[in-house]
């Protein structure tokens, strides 16, 4: 087993400039997930990593090994890895037992040995039964659990997973994804997997490395990315997010800013000078709301636009402070449009970024 | 008391309900009995059974009658099929029929297959080129790649044997010639040469159709590219290439022209030249022919059998589409131009050389090894310029491709149209019958529309020519459309009828304008095919009604190699320029029609 390392990765498809320099060491044994929305980099980089792109500038390590410059491309069958792709990519000329026993077979180990670590790795997936299935008699989660079992049985260094689960329905979805967890947590192989789905990636990830064209935003556990957000896309990206534009009055730990409206909401920390153009961001699921007027500090006063009952929780869209904002409230109480309610923001909760330049630069004009 | 009354009432109101229910679905099976789609069923299950089903049957009839010198007498008999069912004579003509057949498969699943691969997988220098070029052969008669072949192959007068000899003379060497095409060999060889493009093109169809990752997945489990090639792409493909190598054998097994010319020179017989013979040489065994045809039948029939086993076992490797990533390809390395040269060196036998020898060959005064430019004349094109054979010819071979290419794209849609929108056992039966002549070689189709017209005033003309190749070509007709259909999602025309649509508007509206580039492709195959057709028009021509390739294949009989070549390279040309036109006009490309059958 092995580590993982790139070094300012490139990847040019022609003139569009796919990857964008991709620093990121992965430690062995961790399970590393590159998040990030549709066109951002994260497939063509997994891609790198298996072998199957070359890269066109910098250099990727796996353990001790350089597998890939701008020169040399190692072939994907000699760096002893295992992959998982989307489209599973069973092969359906073969049962599941000559799926998973395939790359064994290459190895030329003995049909006892073979037989021994084709029935573990079913086993491990919860397949045994279905050896001798033909493969395109399998269901998609059926299918699913092959694609593992073959990725898995080879004992690789290092694990691929190219967006997995986004094939399966979304019950079967979310079952597989704390299999996953628990199977890869057993094994201790080093992972590196590739989702755009946020939560799958907040269950099976050690690190999240959260990527936005062809570029890494930030890299930490799924508790940091969701509450420490280092970026306003990471903010907006990772889970629901209020934005509120104002312009600081008050910098520092405890900072304030003055917004369009003309009243003054306290936020958390920030580095910007007094006067920045800032947009701040709360978490739905973080406002506090009540029907009566709690009291103290960090209370305005707003009033219920319309409420949504999902079930476990009330999608509630208020006015206040000048504009729109959303909370989300569990236990779900029951909410009328037009009804007064009593608003709290916790400064603590209140992350504040710079206006990106673009949107600041549309204002000047 | 008030409940019993509620409960009347509910039962009266679903008295009401049930007969309105009753109404609405007597009103619905009327509609569906007499509503126009199923008058126009009716109407395609008549054409159907006249055009395609009736000659059939009739050729079938025609093995059991006593025969005349001229033809059938009115009596029954089972002489002629228990003579050719169970005499040494025809299985021996079988068995030469069967072993050609499959000499011919088996040379051009090899090369085919090759040659997909390294078109489809690897890093091929000028790819573009070799692709047009590899399928050109498509577009020509086999019986003009034959003529060209002769003068390029005979044994002492043609031009690779001539340039070969002479070659070695300046090194003092007496060799001999290089090639005979008069001989086993060298049937087998250009019935290859124009065989080969249609295991390529099912091929390569089917590995671009294939998902990438089934190949990646190999590599990632420690397989290197050969080997990846050999366990996975090319067993993934085998459906295909099962169905190339059966369309290619039935295609050999009954083709009777290129061994009928060569073996007769050559000594050995094959059983569609010998129905051909039986048919048509004074005194004919009108019977023997027929009954020898149901053993062509046969083999097309068990052929068909096993196609549709395949291919349903090949609906299982439809895989679930990944992202479309486009796997890499194998550089060849050092092997890039050896690989180019075997692409090149079938390219240069399929069609350069001929396409040059033909032409040469045609505007030359007299077969001839030697070349000069005082042998050459252009007294040929004028000959046969000014003979009224060829003029009629050629109007002749303009009307049935114009007619058979629109009758089938009609009808085919048609019928297609309602087996996949209107779904239901009639209109299975009625696409499955018209399918069904794909199977049936074009020289039984000449026998029983020879049987079934003889008294009639069709006898002899052309509509006789016309009818037996909309049977022959309405399979394609079907099967084209169809797919065309399919790849259209019945939600477009059905939310064209919620925006207030008539059932006939949505199809005249959505999907007609979406299917129109696969007809208009089709349209053009079937021309093609037309012109080529070769196989039925040699049983059923007339004087008044010859067409082009019947006039090459009467001139080749009476050894006037020069107006055959002519002749050749009149249909070649009109062919090649249909081809191009239809790329150029309507950016067609007619081998996707060839691949999607």
């Amino acid at each position: 087993m092995s580590g993982i390392s790139l070094q300012s990765v490139h990847k040019y498809y022609g003139a569009f400039h796919a990857v964008k320099g991709i620093n990121l060491e992965i430690e062995d044994g961790e399970f590393v997930v590159l998040l990030g929305p549709s066109g951002c980099g994260k497939t063509t980089t997994l891609r790198c990593v298996a072998g199957l792109e070359g890269v066109s500038q910098g250099r990727i390590d796996l353990g001790m090994k350089t597998v890939s410059t701008a020169e040399l491309s190692i072939p994907p069958e000699k760096r002893d890895i295992g992959m998982v792709f989307q489209s599973y990519a069973i092969w359906p000329h073969m049962t599941v037992a000559e799926n998973v026993a395939f790359g064994l077979r290459l190895k030329k180990l003995p049909a006892r040995d073979i037989a021994r670590r084709v029935t573990t790795a079913l086993r491990r997936v919860g397949l045994e039964h279905l050896a001798g299935r033909g493969a395109s008699q399998l269901s998609g989660g059926q299918q699913q659990r092959v694609a593992l079992a073959r990725a898995i049985v080879l004992e690789p260094k290092v694990l691929l997973f190219d967006e997995p689960l986004s094939n399966l329905d979304a019950k079967l979805r979310e079952r597989m994804r704390f299999e996953l967890r628990q199977l890869l947590q057993g094994l201790g192989i080093t992972s590196l997997y590739v989702t755009h789905d946020q939560q799958e990636a907040m269950v099976v990830a050690d690190r999240i490395v959260l990527m936005n064209e062809g570029r890494i935003e930030q890299i930490g556990s799924p508790h940091d990315i969701y509450y420490r957000p280092s970026t306003l896309f990471g903010a907006e990206f990772v889970g629901l997010a209020n934005r509120l534009r104002g312009r600081l009055v008050a910098s520092g730990s405890h900072s304030r800013a003055r917004l369009a409206n003309g009243e003054e909401i306290a936020a958390g920390p920030t580095s910007l000078p007094v006067g920045a153009e800032v947009e701040l961001i709360v978490r739905p699921e973080l406002v506090e709301l009540s029907t009566n007027n709690p009291g103290g500090e960090h209370v305005f006063r707003g009033k219920v636009e319309t409420s949504y009952f999902l079930g476990n929780i009330a999608d509630l869209y208020f006015s206040v402070l000048g504009q729109q904002m959303r909370g989300q409230l569990s236990p779900p109480n029951r909410w009328e449009s037009g009804q007064e309610i009593w608003v709290r923001i916790d400064p603590a909760h209140v992350l504040v970024f710079p206006v990106p330049a673009a949107a600041s630069a549309v204002r000047a004009a | 008391m008030a409940i019993s009354a509620i409960q009347g009432r509910e039962s009266a109101a679903g008295d009401l309900r049930l007969s309105q229910q009753k109404e609405h679905r007597r009103a619905a099976r009327m509609q569906r009995w007499f509503g126009p789609e199923r008058i126009l069923w009716i109407i395609l299950m008549i054409v159907v059974l006249a055009v395609s089903i009736a000659p059939l049957v009739f050729a079938v009839d025609a093995s059991f009658y006593e025969e005349t010198k001229v033809g059938l007498s009115d009596k029954r008999s089972l002489d002629a099929v228990i003579n050719v069912y169970f005499s040494h004579e025809y299985l021996g003509y079988l068995a030469n029929a069967l072993a050609l057949s499959a000499v011919v498969t088996g040379l051009s699943l090899v090369v085919g297959v090759f040659m997909a691969l390294l078109v489809a997988r690897t890093d091929l220098p000028r790819k573009g080129l070799m692709e047009l070029l590899v399928i050109m052969p498509l577009f020509v008669s086999p019986f003009t790649g034959l003529i060209a072949w002769i003068a390029l192959g005979s044994e002492r007068t043609g031009f690779i044997n001539v340039a070969w000899v002479r070659f070695w003379q300046v090194f003092g060497v007496d060799a001999g010639p290089l090639v005979n095409i008069w001989s086993f060999g060298g049937v087998v060889w250009v019935m290859f040469l124009f065989f080969c493009p249609f295991v390529y093109l099912f091929t390569i169809g089917a590995m671009r159709n294939m998902d990438a990752s089934l190949e990646e997945a190999a590599r990632a489990s420690g397989a290197g590219p050969v080997y990846t090639l050999t366990r996975i792409t090319i067993p993934m493909s085998t459906p295909a290439i099962f169905s190339a190598g059966l369309l290619v054998f039935i295609l050999a097994a009954e083709l009777y022209t290129i061994p009928g010319i060569i073996g007769t020179n050559a000594g050995f017989t094959t059983l569609p030249w010998k129905i051909y013979e039986d048919s048509t040489a004074f005194p004919v065994h009108r019977a023997h022919a027929a009954a020898a045809g149901t053993m062509i039948l046969w083999i097309a029939l068990i052929g068909l059998l096993l196609q549709r086993r395949i291919t349903r076992r090949s609906e299982r490797y439809v895989t679930m589409g990944g992202k479309g990533f486009k796997g890499q390809l194998l550089p060849l390395g050092g092997l890039k131009w050896p690989a180019f040269a075997i692409l090149a060196l079938y390219v240069l036998s399929a069609d350069i050389l001929p396409l040059f020898s033909i032409v040469l060959s045609s505007f030359m005064r007299f077969s001839s090894a030697t070349i000069s430019l005082d042998l050459l004349t252009l007294d040929h094109y004028r000959t046969i310029w000014n003979l009224p054979d060829v003029r009629s010819a050629t109007l002749n071979t303009f009307i049935l491709a114009v007619l058979s290419g629109a009758a089938c794209v009609v009808i085919g849609f048609l019928i297609s149209f309602l087996e996949v929108r209107r779904a239901g056992r009639g209109a299975r039966l009625l696409a499955m019958l018209a399918v069904l002549p794909a199977a049936v070689p074009g020289m039984v189709y000449g026998i029983g529309l020879l049987w079934l017209y003889l008294r009639t005033p069709l006898y002899g003309s052309i509509w006789i020519l016309l009818l037996a190749m909309i049977a022959k070509f309405l399979p394609y007709g079907v099967l084209v459309s169809r797919s065309g259909i399919m790849q259209v999602h019945p939600e477009l025309e059905q939310s064209a009828r919620m925006s207030g649509a008539s059932p006939l508007r949505a199809v005249r509206a959505i999907l007609m304008p979406m299917v129109k580039p696969t007809m208009i492709a089709l349209l053009f195959f079937v021309m093609l095919q037309s012109i080529k057709e070769l196989s039925a028009s040699a049983l059923l021509y007339g004087r008044n009604s010859q067409t082009l390739s019947v006039l090459t294949w009467h001139y080749m009989d009476g050894g006037e190699y020069q107006f055959a070549s002519a002749v050749g390279v009149v249909q070649t040309v009109l062919m090649i320029g249909l081809v191009l036109l239809t790329r150029a006009a309507f950016k067609v490309r007619l081998e996707r029609v060839m691949a999607s059958e």
